[in-house]
């Protein structure tokens, strides 16, 4: 009997969400999956797993080899991936039902507690995304290391406490949420193994000490999405993320919200505090997350609404009577009925946006390989597809580096400037024209899921809305932009070239007068040490001034303006003079600063 | 271990059926070289075959239209004797009532081969057939620019992350 209240919601929860395994990769997906083209060197593979990344986050066990290994055996291919996080999803069900049956000890809790958590549409992210593995992996270490403790405290034997331990020490490679444990583990001794609180204390210090090392290698963000904000609207933050855990249909979720918390009051009043350990496993792991307001994301209820399972289970156990356990199994209906299918939704919804991400990527890998050396130009990409699949370049990981956005598409596609920018995804429109005269570029339409060849369709197009010639715009380590570089530039280094102490460039001049010249880079320490050091810029010959840096390996960008005698000039000659170079040993040259982009404003 | 095999075995069983009734098709990616047709002159925003011939401005197509930009310019192809005897250049737009309350009225102008057309106004919502007698000198390439502008448009921003202007449904160049 308990075989089957274990194994139900498995297959009801994995059945759910079963699109999720036939979702392909999107967004940091295609940045993890790229980690691996980064190791070259031992440094290279220890930057690789331990350099902080995205916000500042150092995921070395749930992100880096997740990605790195699986990557290096099964590539492009996603199932391998969605396979694991099912299989530790699948681990995290088992536990769940473990973990109520342990805080009721009603066995129908191995049933209800993991039905309900698993079919919560929070769950969609982690199901269907490779990224969002992190959720999956550190519900698993919290489960398993809480239940080592309460073995702990059920036995008294030593090595479970030890266990629970290393559980709880491998847990931070996995999320920093993992530093809340020694909470939960608190509050699992106060609660229901009063005389066990002091063993957890020295948790508590493990915490603390990876809080601080964390914070310094990966300090906290003031301001932007994830800025941390700590202040009065918090609580108003914890009770959005508590009604949102019940469900996106928001009547429902706010019926159900107010009868859990009134549930919860009536137990405690009665002393009865299974269900106070299921809200604190909810208030404590949703804790640290409530300051970043700026990003509320339903995705972070994943972990958190296992406290909702585990509070259905606690309702489950003490109802006696035929009425209240009506009344249990209606609201159990009333939430599974919207909860379930919102999920299954999400869960295709996503899957189908990913497979168009594959038939674009994977079609750009065809269209390289029939076209070699040329650009490959896409048109009618849609936001979602972009910013979805095209943003983070894919197609970089299939050794094709040359595919641009049709000029015109930011237009079409709305700026999200917490994800990037998508002008450095656009050719811009003479050079467009300029090499579908020569013969060096291809141009395919998204068509639904088919890519569709319209070079020559659009060559007419673009022939007549622009003229071919020089961009206003050189991304000096992006290949495209070559032809435009006069003299003093090294070979392009992964993004960006060297400058010598002097370099010359081409653009189109400004269109209109009031236009600058931003210039952006880096300086290398070596030239700082004897103090800031001076770029001056000319255009045509014309000293129109100079700069200071002062700062190391920090990006540089300043703005010179530009006289407004070069408005509407096709072309203008844009001179760079570092005011010292450092020799090279064997070069005749000197090098001076890296140049990432110049443009006009 | 038990409940642990016992937990992976639906998994397991799932899987197999994924890959056993996929294991025929591998992902192929669905690349049409070279579509026949020439551009065209007149089209429906939806018309996934028109698509290229949108130059910039215009939002992803909700059914049959689209929602436009402040600017927005697409190229359309001269149409036969147009250089002779002249043509009418047809746009099918609907001022929405969430534009025209914020901004009043709007004026729409455009060019065509770079020839200024009489702008229209739109002084309250609804649907118009704006048409303009397109004289045959502007009619100098194959391939012709159309280029339009809104004298007031919602920002980005201000009721969502779009930018929004009108709604457009068609486009059509015809000779006369």
């Amino acid at each position: 009997m308990n075989w089957l209240l274990r194994i139900v919601p498995v297959v009801v929860c994995l059945g759910v969400y079963w699109p999720g395994i036939q979702c392909w990769f999107r967004m940091d997906d295609f940045a993890w999956l790229g980690l691996w083209h980064e190791i070259h060197t031992r440094r290279d593979l220890l930057l690789a797993l331990f350099e902080p990344r995205a916000q500042g986050t150092i995921r070395v066990i749930s992100e880096r080899l997740f990605f790195l290994s699986f990557y290096h055996w099964f590539g492009m291919d996603a199932l391998p991936f969605r396979i694991l996080v099912f299989a530790t999803q699948a681990v995290n069900l088992l536990l769940v039902g473990q973990l109520a049956w342990k805080l009721t000890g009603h066995r129908w809790s191995l049933l209800a507690a993991p039905l309900i958590w698993g079919v919560n549409p929070a769950l969609s992210a982690p199901m269907t995304w490779s990224s969002v593995y992190n959720q999956t992996l550190c519900a698993c270490a919290l489960l398993t290391a809480l239940l080592l403790f309460i073995r702990y405290t059920e036995t008294g034997a030593r090595k479970f406490y030890w266990l629970q331990v290393l559980v709880f020490v491998i847990g931070f490679g996995v999320l920093e949420i993992n530093a809340v444990y020694p909470g939960l583990a608190l509050a699992w001794a106060v609660l229901r193994a009063p005389g066990y609180w002091k063993p957890v204390l020295p948790l508590f210090a493990v915490s603390g000490a990876y809080t601080l090392i964390h914070n310094h290698f990966a300090p906290k963000q003031r301001s932007g999405l994830y800025a941390l904000l700590i202040d009065w609207q918090i609580p108003s933050t914890l009770g959005s993320y508590w009604v949102d855990g019940f469900g996106t249909w928001l009547k429902v979720s706010w019926i159900l919200a107010g009868t859990a918390l009134a549930f919860v009051g009536w137990r405690i009043a009665r002393r009865d505090w299974a269900p106070a350990f299921a809200i604190a496993w909810f208030v404590l792991i949703i804790g640290p997350i409530l300051p970043l307001r700026n990003h509320y994301s339903h995705y972070y209820l994943g972990i958190p609404t296992i406290g909702l399972g585990l509070l259905g289970a606690a309702a489950l156990s003490i109802s006696r009577t035929a009425a209240s356990k009506l009344a249990v199994l209606a609201t159990f209906a009333l939430y599974g009925a919207t909860a379930a299918p919102e999920s299954r939704r999400l869960a295709l919804d996503i899957r189908d946006r990913t497979r168009e991400i594959r038939q674009l990527v994977l079609g750009v890998e065809h269209i390289s390989k029939a076209n070699p050396g040329k650009l490959i130009l896409l048109s009618n990409v849609s936001s979602n597809l972009f910013w979805w699949g095209m943003n983070e370049r894919p197609f970089r990981l299939l050794g094709i580096d040359r595919v641009f956005l049709v000029p015109g598409s930011e237009t079409s596609i709305p700026d999200m400037p917490e994800y990037g920018d998508i002008r450095e995804h656009i050719l811009p429109p003479g050079q467009t024209v300029s090499a579908l005269n020569r013969g060096q570029a291809v141009v395919y339409t998204v068509s639904g899921r088919e890519l569709i060849n319209v070079t020559r369709k659009y060559h007419a197009v673009a022939s007549a809305v622009w003229r071919p010639g020089l961009a206003a715009i050189v991304r000096i380590g992006d290949p495209v932009f070559a032809d435009q570089l006069v003299t003093g530039w090294r070979p392009i280094e992964t993004s960006y070239r060297w400058m010598e102490k002097r370099g010359v460039l081409r653009l189109s001049g400004p269109e209109k007068a009031g236009s600058s010249l931003r210039i952006e880079g880096y300086c290398p320490a070596v030239l700082l040490k004897p103090g800031p050091l001076e770029i001056s810029v000319s255009v045509d010959g014309v000293r129109l001034g100079a700069s200071a840096v002062s700062n190391p390996d920090v990006q540089f960008q300043f703005d010179t303006p530009l006289p407004a005698s070069l408005a509407g000039k096709e072309q203008i000659e844009v001179a760079l003079e570092a005011s010292r170079g450092f020799p090279v040993e064997g070069e005749a040259y000197q090098l001076g600063v890296v140049i990432t982009e110049v443009s006009i404003r | 271990m038990r409940r642990l095999t016992a937990a992976l075995l639906p998994l397991a069983i799932g899987l197999v059926l994924e890959t056993g009734c996929k294991s025929s098709r591998r992902h192929r990616a669905q690349v049409v070289e070279e579509e026949s047709g020439e551009l065209l002159s007149s089209f429906g925003m939806s018309n996934p075959k028109a698509a290229v011939q949108l130059v910039k401005g215009f939002h992803e197509a909700e059914g049959l239209w689209r929602w436009t930009q402040g600017k927005f310019s697409m190229a359309l192809k001269s149409p036969k004797d147009a250089a002779a005897k002249g043509g009418v250049l047809t746009l099918q737009i609907t001022a929405p009532e969430v534009t025209v309350s914020r901004l009043q009225s709007l004026d729409l102008a455009c060019s065509i081969g770079g020839t200024a057309l009489a702008p229209e106004t739109f002084a309250s919502p609804g649907e118009k057939y704006v048409k303009r007698d397109v004289p045959p000198a502007a009619f100098n390439a194959d391939v012709l620019p159309v280029e339009c502008s809104l004298s007031k448009f919602i920002k980005a921003g201000e009721i969502e992350i779009r930018e929004l202007g009108v709604i457009i449904t068609s486009v059509s160049l015809e000779s006369k």
